[in-house]
């Protein structure tokens, strides 16, 4: 028995990339069957989609829709039951726990919706630790780039503070720099502002806008159509099946949710912010 | 089945590896009372019960040959319970591994029809016929045969007897823990096959009552000498003995009394690891609590349903440790029995004992129930509120301490091993239960090593007194030059002494009676005595008539002090002698003097001659001394010497070392199983603390944290644990091993042993730490690298 499962050799891990034209993700007839006593349950029933380089797609839906299943399949938190999942050179779907760990490090950035900040870690050192798991960088090097995010997010003064002593929308802020310190071409965010206030809602989200800019993928999943709506793209997943896909205007009929108490505010401010936030992020990347 | 018992079945099964974490706190520490409290009824039951079956002498008087009619003169005495002969001779015997020794033959005409001191035949015949042996017990071993063996023995003018051993026997009114000499059993008709004469030498009596009062047997022992003197007879020597309780109780005691100190301390662990779980099981069902309480749940009714729990867990850890705490007990008994001289009743005739077993539940039930009613209540009173939301208002607002502060500060080290250091200090209460466990296992296991060194320290410090490298006795007296230019013929001899050996009887001021002395006289400048001394100093060359008594004299005259003169008899010549210092020996009741050769030699008219020699070798090694031992023996022997015996002085140190080494095995027994508590305790913390940091871990995943990170996390968090209770362990054993080693000197030797230290038990130690935390991380390691982060989210 293998106390701790196959140890792999080291594989060199590339950086997920996709030919001009070319779709970076590419899924083909996922299907999620949940085993449960009550019986199986389809979570997704083949679905098929791509996703580009530099888009920035919202994933809508009801609560039990399969919106958060989808984006686990391209996280790798979960495992598609049938179908194949690949992000540019890699068959993600095939990866073990441990190589999937390694690979996300370089090629995904995650952002959750309760932070996940490891608590017995200040901000920066938060920020540094994919950098150090990944072997990015030298140490010196992790540290400036660790505080040129934090600045970015405007949590410089905040750097060294534990993530207990500062506020929910600056832990978030600072699980954002986190997610984009190997910067990898992909960030899956999982309702991302469901925890925050408009102001904090539309710091996040311009940042998101100027990353697409800088190339990055967005995939997003969120309950509320209006900063839906701030994407440039919309997948909507009703029962398990991709029933809309286009242009985040053409997205019609968007919610069986009522928008959040903040996300018209926040979409307005999101464009007042954006521009501020642009500059600083070229430095950053 | 009401729901709220389904929930208690529940909790039990689903989370089978913290079920058994708590069964298995309870059991050890229920087991350890289990096996200490069956030993502490059975061993000295069987001891005392053993003890009086065997009619122990009370009065042993060696005098001149006698027949049966002084025994019956004696035994007509008022207060003689018994009167018998015995006649002792010595003589040497080849052992098993060729080299010779001496044994002691007790003879009797009868030896079937004895009153006094009856042997308990452990196989082979009871009564043995002419020119046959009977082998006391501990000799078999010492000499190495077995039953039917034919022995071969050497008589004083060479001739060579044989005789087959018949029997084995245990006399259990054995009174000397620390110094054995082979002995057999024979007929008066085989002494004289041996050529000796076949009368008697010692008489021994027993008194009719009050055999634990010394006064009394005092006092029927002046009658019985007076008779012997009446007949015409000298006492050459007398010896008293109460045998009311065995002379072995009070090693015991200390012996069982260590072992249920340390039993107690087990419970002690037991119930902290009990106390952690708990604590932990409490905290991940805090939402269970509130939505409990939700759907219309008393607090009452919620702590009735833990406490169940609890009831079901020391159940499970009764049914287990009950009879194992049996079966270890009674084997516990057997092994401290061999050394205490004890027959044990056979393991079936030790049925459960009800108070040991009423013992048993009540700790099985009152522990965990005494450690579980804090966290149980503090659970069952939390507020929906707080339940609910994890902790509510009040756990958000985090109060940090300096050290966690610290913490925060700490740059040295960067991410697994950052987050490995701080997530140690997390739970400090449960790191501080887990600590104190391990550091006391630890200090315990270090601290037994300690007293190991410290108890061979006392055994040659005592054996010093009386035994060299190799110690050559004759049976005469030969010119000490004569003895010392033979013995530097063969190679390895470094020097010899010849020491004068003679009884003295000390006359103590306000009593009739004498006290008798054993006076060894070595040169004044002898290299062999490193005496310790309790008051005054060690005889000088030059000294006239000056003695050095050991402790036991304190005994006889508790005002002796440096400078008091005392009368003493030697060689039938009482003179006044000078008391210069007073040693520490082993607490033995006889007492020792030791002055003088040049004096002693003369007060006995034996100047320049002795017949025992001390011999210093180059090489002090057992091998060395035994390989030696027998070349003197043969090399004297060839040159018309009469050697008595030329005995290695390591095995006196031998012998005793063994017995002392039988205690050490059974503390380090202990140790073991207070480490295997710390360990079982290690384990439970990491698995509690993974068990809260799943989503953290899975967090770790998510930004790349792949196994072997996640695996060295937990590993390195075991270690820095394994490392700080070395440290404490460390720290905590000087005290232990200073405690230790003096209650079982004091109980064995009468006296505390000087601290020493061993790096043996360090280093020992510090491996098997390094072992057990590693061993107890692995599992919890495991199961961490195995966490999933789609898991992570279902817990969330």
């Amino acid at each position: 028995m293998k106390l701790f499962g196959s140890r792999q050799p080291k594989a060199k891990i590339s950086v997920a990339t996709a030919p001009a034209g070319e779709p970076l993700i590419k899924m083909r007839d996922i299907v999620k069957v949940f085993k449960t006593d009550a019986g199986d349950f389809t979570a997704l029933k083949g679905i098929s989609i791509d996703f580009y380089e530099s888009e920035f797609i919202s994933v809508i839906g009801k609560s039990g829709s399969g919106k958060s299943t989808l984006v686990n399949m391209i996280t790798g938190i979960d495992r598609p039951t049938s179908g194949t999942v690949a992000i540019g050179d890699a068959q993600i779907d095939q990866l073990s726990e441990s190589e999937m760990a390694r690979w996300r490090g370089l090629n995904l950035g995650i952002v959750f919706q309760f932070y996940q900040l490891l608590p017995m870690l200040s901000l920066i050192e938060n920020v540094i630790l994919p950098m150090q798991l990944a072997e990015q960088y030298t140490p010196a090097e992790r540290k400036d780039r660790a505080m040129q995010l934090l600045s970015l997010v405007g949590l410089e003064d905040y750097a060294h503070k534990m993530p207990a002593n500062v506020s929910g929308g600056q832990q978030q802020s600072a699980a954002i720099a986190r997610a984009i310190a190997n910067d990898p071409p992909i960030i899956v965010a999982d309702e991302p502002t469901g925890n925050l206030d408009s102001r904090s809602a539309a710091m996040v989200f311009s940042l998101f806008d100027e990353l697409v800019q800088q190339g990055k993928t967005i995939i997003m999943v969120t309950h509320d159509r209006h900063l839906a709506a701030k994407a440039r793209r919309t997948v909507r997943i009703h029962d398990g099946l991709v029933v809309d896909d286009g242009a985040s205007t053409d997205v019609v009929d968007l919610s069986d949710a009522k928008p959040s108490a903040g996300a018209a505010e926040a979409a307005t401010l999101a464009d007042a912010q954006q521009e501020e936030v642009t500059e600083a992020l070229k430095h950053a990347t | 089945m009401r729901p709220r018992y389904r929930k208690v079945i529940a909790d039990l099964w689903d989370n089978k590896a913290r079920t058994a974490l708590v069964v298995a706190s309870i059991t050890i520490g229920v087991f350890a009372v289990g096996m200490i409290s069956t030993a502490y009824l059975v061993l000295p039951e069987a001891m005392n019960r053993g003890f009086v079956a065997a009619s122990p002498v009370n009065i042993k008087v060696a005098t001149m040959p006698f027949g049966d009619d002084l025994i019956k003169s004696v035994s007509r005495i008022p207060g003689v319970g018994a009167a018998e002969g015995r006649q002792t001779v010595e003589v040497r015997i080849t052992k098993a591994d060729g080299s010779l020794e001496n044994i002691e033959l007790i003879a009797t005409k009868d030896t079937g029809m004895h009153e006094i001191n009856i042997n308990n035949l452990i196989e082979g015949k009871q009564v043995p016929d002419d020119n046959e042996l009977l082998m006391w017990r501990d000799g078999m071993q010492t000499l190495g045969f077995s039953l039917g063996d034919i022995v071969t023995l050497e008589l004083e003018d060479g001739t060579i007897r044989k005789m087959p051993i018949v029997g084995v026997v245990d006399d259990l009114t054995h009174d000397n823990a620390t110094m054995r000499q082979p002995r057999g059993y024979i007929t008066l008709d085989t002494v004289e096959w041996l050529q000796f004469e076949p009368i008697y030498n010692n008489m021994w009596v027993t008194v009719d009552r009050d055999t634990d009062d010394g006064n009394y047997i005092a006092s029927v022992s002046a009658e019985v000498q007076s008779k012997i003197e009446n007949s015409g007879r000298p006492v050459f020597f007398v010896r008293e003995f109460t045998s009311a309780v065995h002379p072995m109780a009070s090693i015991a005691q200390a012996v069982l009394g260590i072992l249920s100190i340390l039993g107690l301390l087990i419970v002690f662990l037991s119930g902290s690891l009990i106390a952690n779980t708990l604590n932990s099981l409490i905290t991940q069902h805090t939402r269970q609590i509130g939505v409990m309480k939700l759907i219309g749940a008393r607090t009452q009714q919620i702590t009735a349903i833990y406490l169940i729990e609890i009831l079901a867990f020391s159940a499970m850890a009764l049914a287990i440790s009950i009879p194992l705490g049996a079966i270890a007990g009674y084997e516990l008994s057997k092994v401290l029995s061999t050394e205490i001289n004890v027959i044990l009743p056979d393991r079936g005739a030790v049925p459960l004992m009800p108070l040991v077993v009423a013992l048993q539940v009540f700790v099985g039930l009152a522990v965990p129930l005494g450690v579980g009613i804090f966290p149980i209540r503090r659970g069952a009173g939390i507020t929906v509120e707080d339940a609910v939301t994890g902790g509510g208002k009040a756990a958000n607002k985090e109060s940090k301490s300096w050290f966690d502060r610290t913490m925060e500060k700490i740059k040295a080290f960067q991410g697994p091993m950052v987050i490995a250091l701080r997530n140690t200090f997390r739970a400090k209460g449960r790191l501080a239960l887990t600590l104190f466990t391990l550091a006391l296992g630890g200090g315990i296991f270090i601290a037994v090593f300690n007293v190991r060194i410290a108890l061979h320290g006392k055994v040659d410090e005592i054996t010093g007194y009386f035994a060299a490298d190799v110690n050559l006795d004759f049976d005469r007296n030969y010119r000490t030059e004569e003895i010392e230019q033979f013995a530097k013929q063969i190679p390895g001899v470094d020097y010899i002494e010849g020491w004068s050996i003679t009884l003295g009887d000390i006359h103590v001021e306000g009593q009739q009676a004498t006290k008798e002395v054993i006076m060894f006289a070595p040169p004044a400048d002898s290299r062999l005595i490193e005496p310790v001394l309790i008051a005054g100093r060690w005889v000088r060359p030059g000294d006239q008539r000056a003695i050095a008594l050991n402790e036991a004299y304190l005994s006889v005259n508790p005002d002796a002090k440096p400078g008091d003169q005392i009368q003493i008899s030697v060689n039938g010549k009482e003179k006044t002698w000078t008391i210069v210092g007073i040693y520490q020996f082993t607490g033995l009741p006889e007492v020792f003097g030791y002055t003088t050769y040049e004096t002693l030699s003369s007060e006995i008219n034996s100047k320049f001659h002795a017949s025992s020699y001390r011999i210093a070798t180059q090489d002090h090694s057992l091998a060395f001394q035994q390989d030696l031992s027998a070349q003197i023996d043969a090399h004297f022997q060839k040159n018309g010497f009469l050697v008595k015996e030329a005995q290695a002085g390591g095995e006196f140190r031998e012998t005793m070392t063994e017995q002392m080494d039988t205690i050490i095995w059974l503390l380090l027994v202990m140790a073991l199983l207070t480490a295997v508590v710390g360990s079982i305790g290690l384990a439970g913390t990491l698995s509690m603390n993974i068990l809260e940091r799943t989503r953290e871990i899975g967090v770790l995943r998510a930004i790349g944290g792949y196994n072997s990170i996640v695996v060295r996390l937990v590993m390195i968090e075991g270690l820095i644990i394994g490392l700080i209770s070395f440290l404490l362990a460390a720290a905590v054993s000087f005290p232990i091993s200073t405690v230790l080693s003096n209650v079982i000197t004091i109980a064995i030797f009468k006296s505390p042993a000087d601290f020493t230290l061993s790096p043996n038990g360090f280093l020992i130690w510090s491996l098997l730490v390094a072992i057990l935390t590693t061993v107890a991380s692995l599992v919890p390691a495991r199961n961490a690298a195995q966490l999933t982060i789609r898991e992570v989210l279902s817990y969330e």
